[in-house]
C-alpha cells in the first residue's frame, strides 16, 4: 500500500478511536483572573508558571481520579472591575469549578464578591487584605496571611528575644491598603506594650524623597526604625535616606516585599547590611519539600522562585487535593458545593505549610472566615547578611543567627 | 417603517433580562449601557460644548462615595442613594465648574485632570469619611420589592433595568438639549468663544450648566458603579483611565451626536472583549492600533459618519422631498456653520 494511504488511515483510526482511548472525561477546570498585561504583568506571569509547572506534575501523575485539571487563566489588568467581569465570565461561561489567583487586593475583593454571589470557592493564594476573609464570605478560602498578619515574626522576635522589646519606635508607613494595615497592626502592637510612639507618619507611594520625614523621626532619636513599604523603589530610597540621614535606632526594620528583593542589596550596597525583613513568607527553606521545589523551579525557569510562585504552587496542590476528596457527580452547582464542603475539610501540607481553614480573630479584631488557621506561623523574619537575605526568626525556620542591636559604624 | 424599528428596539431592550438566561450576557449588556452613560454624559460638555474634560473621574468617584456612604452609614435604599450620588457629583461639580472655566482649551483639559487627582487624593486620605484605602464594600443589598414581588439581588435583570432607565434619560436629555436655546448656546461657545460672549452669551454660566448636567450623570454612573460591583475604593473609582475611557466613548461613536455615545459603548465594549478572548495578552496592542484607526480614518465617529453618508444619499436620492431635511434634523456630527 501507498505510504501516504497507510498514514492517512492511522490517522482516520486514530481519530475514530481518541475518545475511545481516553476516557471521555472533561478535564477539571480551575479558574484563575491574573494581571496578564499592565503594569501587574510581571506577577500574573509568575503565577502562570507556578500553576503550569503544579499541574503539570499532578497531570503526569494521572491527575484526579482519571481526569486532568486545567487553568484557565483571564486578565483582568489590575482593574476592579474587570477582575469581576472575568471573574463572571469564568464561572458562567469557563465552567469552572473553582476560583483561585486575583493577585491585588482590590481585585481580589471583587473576585470573592461574585464567587459568593454565584456560589464558587474561590482559593485566595495571594491577596492580602484582611477584608478578603473577614466580611463573611463563606465560599473564599485563603491560604496566605492576612495583611495585619504580617508583623507577627517580628512580634515574636521582640518578645521572646531578650532585651529586644522597643523603649520606642518610629512608624514610617504608605497610605496603600497594605502599607495602612500594617502600620496599624505594628502601631497597635507597641500601644499595647506600652512603647512611645516617637513618629506615626504616611507618605504617599512612590514618594521620591525621604529625607524631610527621616529629619523629622533623627530629631526624635527612636530606638526601632520601622518602615513600610508595598513599593520596591520607596523601600529602598527610605532605608537610604535614613541611612544618609544619619538615623541610628537599634534596628531598622522594614515590611513589605520591597525590602526582601535582590534589588534592594544590589542598590543600597554595604547600607543594606543587617537591615530585617519581615518579608512575606514563602515556605520554610530548612523543609526538605519546600528546598526540593526551589531547586526544581529554579531548574525549570532559571529563576528562584519566591512568595508568589510558591503561594500559586501550592495552592494548585490544595485545590487537587480538595477534588480528590470530592464526590463530583458532573453538574456543576453541586459539584461546586462539594469542592467547598472538601475544603473546608482541608488538612494537609504543601511547600507552603500547612494548610487547614477555620474561623478565628485576627490580630486587629477581624473575624475571619475560612482563613488559613497556621497563617500566623507563616510569618519570617529576616536580616541581609553580606547582600544575602537570611531568615533569622522564629528559631525553626532560622538560616543563622540575628545581629542585634545595629553594631555602631565604624569610622 | 422607521417606527415599527424603534417599537422592536424599544422591546429587545425591554425584553433582553427574559430573552437571555446567561448572566454573562446580560453583564456585558450592562457594561454597555454603563459605558454609553459616561460616554454620553461626558458627550454633553466635551461634544456639545467643546470643553475637553480629562478628570470627569473625579465626578465618577463623587457619584460612587456618595451612594457607598449613604447607604452604609447612614443607611438609605441604594437607589435613593445612587440618585443622590448623582446629584451631591453635580452640586460639587458647579463651583469646581465656576472656576475652571476661566481657563480655556487645553488648560481647561489641563485643570480637569489635576481636579480628579486632587479629589483621589481627598477620599485616599479623609479615612473617617471613605476608609481610604481599605475601600467600602457592601456585601448584601437590603431587601426590597416592586409591586408586590422580592427584588433578586443575585440576578443581573435589576441592574440591568436600572442601567438602561440612566442611559434612556442621559440620550433623552441629550436630545432635548441639542435642540434647545441650551444647546444652541453650547455650539456657539464650542465654535468661538469671544464671539459667543459678544453676542451676549453667558459663557461661564453656560458651560457650568452643562458640566452641571453632565455631572449628575456621571455621579450616578458611579453610584451604580458602587451599587453593582459593590465594592469601590480610590484607586478604582478616581482612576485617570476611567476618565480616559470615557473619553474614547464618544470619540468612536461620534461627538457630538445623541446616538454616537450608544454606538461607540456597543462597539468598544464588544472589541473589548472579543480581543482578550482572541489575543490573550496581545489585546491591549489591536486595542490601541484599532483607536489608532479610527482617530485617524473616522474623525467623526463610527455614528457621526453613517449619518453623514445617510444624509447626503438621501438628499441625492430625493433633494425635492422632505425626507431629505427630516433625516437632516439628527443632530450634526460637524461644526454646522
Amino acid at each position: 500500500m501507498h505510504p501516504r494511504f497507510l498514514s492517512r488511515l492511522a490517522l482516520i483510526l486514530g481519530l475514530a478511536l481518541s475518545p475511545a482511548l481516553s476516557p471521555a472525561q472533561e478535564p477539571l477546570k480551575i479558574g484563575a483572573p491574573q494581571p496578564m498585561t499592565g503594569p501587574d504583568a510581571p506577577f500574573g506571569d509568575k503565577f502562570k508558571k507556578a500553576y503550569t509547572m503544579a499541574l503539570d506534575e499532578i497531570n503526569a501523575k494521572g491527575g484526579i481520579n482519571g481526569r486532568k485539571l486545567e487553568i484557565v487563566l483571564e486578565d483582568h489588568q489590575a482593574k476592579n472591575p474587570l477582575a469581576a467581569t472575568v471573574a463572571e465570565k469564568l464561572i458562567t461561561q469557563g465552567k469552572v469549578l473553582v476560583l483561585t489567583g486575583g493577585r491585588a487586593s482590590g481585585q481580589a475583593m471583587e473576585i470573592a464578591s461574585v464567587a459568593q454571589r454565584l456560589k464558587t470557592p474561590y482559593l485566595v493564594d495571594h491577596p492580602s487584605a484582611d477584608a478578603i476573609t473577614s466580611k463573611g464570605f463563606d465560599w473564599v478560602f485563603r491560604n496566605n496571611p492576612t495583611g495585619s498578619i504580617y508583623p507577627e515574626a517580628w512580634k515574636k522576635f521582640v518578645t521572646d528575644v531578650p532585651g529586644a522589646m522597643p523603649k520606642s519606635a518610629a512608624v514610617v508607613y504608605d497610605n496603600s491598603l497594605f502599607g495602612k494595615t500594617i502600620g496599624n497592626a505594628v502601631m497597635t502592637f507597641l500601644k499595647s506594650k506600652g512603647v512611645t510612639i516617637t513618629n506615626d507618619e504616611a507618605y504617599a507611594v512612590n514618594s521620591l524623597d525621604f529625607k524631610p520625614v527621616m529629619t523629622k523621626v533623627k530629631g526624635n532619636n527612636p530606638d526601632y526604625l520601622l518602615m513600610v513599604a508595598v513599593s520596591t523603589t520607596d523601600a529602598i530610597l527610605m532605608t537610604r535616606h535614613a541611612k544618609e540621614i544619619g538615623v541610628t535606632p537599634r534596628a531598622f526594620v522594614g515590611f513589605g516585599g520591597g525590602f526582601g528583593v535582590e534589588d534592594f542589596a544590589k542598590q543600597l550596597g554595604p547600607l543594606a547590611e543587617n537591615v530585617y525583613s519581615s518579608a512575606a513568607w514563602s515556605g520554610n527553606p530548612n523543609d526538605g519539600a519546600t528546598a526540593t521545589f526551589y531547586q526544581n523551579f529554579k531548574a525549570k525557569f532559571g529563576i528562584s522562585p519566591h512568595e508568589h510562585e510558591t503561594e500559586g504552587y501550592a495552592a494548585m496542590y490544595i485545590l487537587a487535593d480538595a477534588f480528590r476528596r470530592a464526590k463530583l457527580t458532573g453538574n456543576l452547582e453541586a459539584d461546586r458545593a462539594a469542592v467547598r464542603e472538601a475544603l473546608l475539610a482541608t488538612d494537609m501540607t504543601t511547600v507552603f505549610g500547612k494548610t487547614k481553614f477555620g474561623n478565628y480573630a485576627g490580630p486587629l479584631g477581624d473575624n475571619y472566615v475560612n482563613q488559613n488557621v497556621n497563617s500566623p506561623e507563616h510569618v519570617v523574619l529576616a536580616q541581609w547578611r553580606g547582600g544575602v537575605l537570611l531568615n533569622v526568626w522564629p528559631k525553626a525556620m532560622a538560616e543563622t543567627n540575628f545581629v542585634f542591636p545595629e553594631p555602631p559604624e565604624k569610622k | 417603517m422607521k417606527i415599527a424599528a424603534t417599537v422592536l428596539a424599544i422591546l429587545a431592550l425591554l425584553g433582553a433580562p427574559l430573552l437571555t438566561a446567561n448572566p454573562f450576557v446580560l453583564h456585558l449588556l450592562i457594561l454597555t449601557l454603563w459605558a454609553a452613560l459616561l460616554g454620553a454624559a461626558w458627550n454633553l460638555l466635551g461634544g456639545y460644548a467643546g470643553q475637553v474634560s480629562f478628570g470627569h473621574a473625579a465626578y465618577l468617584g463623587v457619584g460612587a462615595y456618595a451612594t457607598m456612604i449613604l447607604h452604609l452609614r447612614v443607611g438609605w435604599s441604594p437607589w435613593l442613594a445612587l440618585l443622590a450620588g448623582g446629584v451631591l457629583a453635580a452640586v460639587f461639580a458647579g463651583p469646581i465648574g465656576w472656576i475652571c472655566f476661566r481657563l480655556r482649551g487645553p488648560y481647561f483639559s489641563l485643570a480637569t485632570l489635576a481636579v480628579a487627582e486632587i479629589t483621589r487624593l481627598v477620599a485616599l486620605n479623609w479615612e473617617s469619611l471613605t476608609a481610604g484605602p481599605m475601600g467600602l464594600l457592601v456585601t448584601t443589598l437590603p431587601p426590597l420589592t416592586i409591586f408586590g414581588a422580592p427584588v433578586n439581588w443575585e440576578s443581573k435583570a435589576p441592574f440591568y433595568y436600572v442601567i438602561l432607565a440612566l442611559s434612556a434619560l442621559v440620550t433623552l436629555t441629550t436630545w432635548h438639549v441639542a435642540r434647545s436655546r441650551l444647546g444652541a448656546f453650547l455650539l456657539a461657545v464650542r465654535e468661538d468663544l469671544d464671539s459667543a460672549e459678544a453676542a451676549g452669551i453667558d459663557t461661564v454660566r453656560t458651560r457650568v450648566l452643562a458640566l452641571v448636567l453632565s455631572a449628575f450623570f456621571v455621579g450616578a454612573a458611579g453610584g451604580f458603579y458602587a451599587i453593582y460591583y459593590r465594592y469601590i475604593d480610590p484607586d478604582a473609582v478616581f482612576t485617570i483611565s476611567l476618565s480616559v475611557e470615557m473619553v474614547f466613548v464618544p470619540v468612536v461613536g461620534g461627538i457630538a451626536t445623541t446616538w454616537g455615545p450608544i454606538v461607540g459603548a456597543v462597539f468598544l465594549t464588544t472589541i473589548g472583549e472579543v480581543f482578550r478572548d482572541r489575543f490573550q495578552s496581545g489585546h491591549l496592542i489591536f486595542y490601541g492600533f484599532f483607536m489608532m484607526i479610527v482617530i485617524r480614518y473616522l474623525p467623526e465617529g463610527i455614528w457621526g459618519r453613517l449619518s453623514q453618508w445617510w444624509a447626503k444619499r438621501s438628499a441625492t436620492a430625493a433633494p425635492r422631498t422632505r425626507r431629505g431635511t427630516a433625516n437632516g434634523k439628527s443632530p450634526s456630527p460637524t461644526p454646522s456653520p
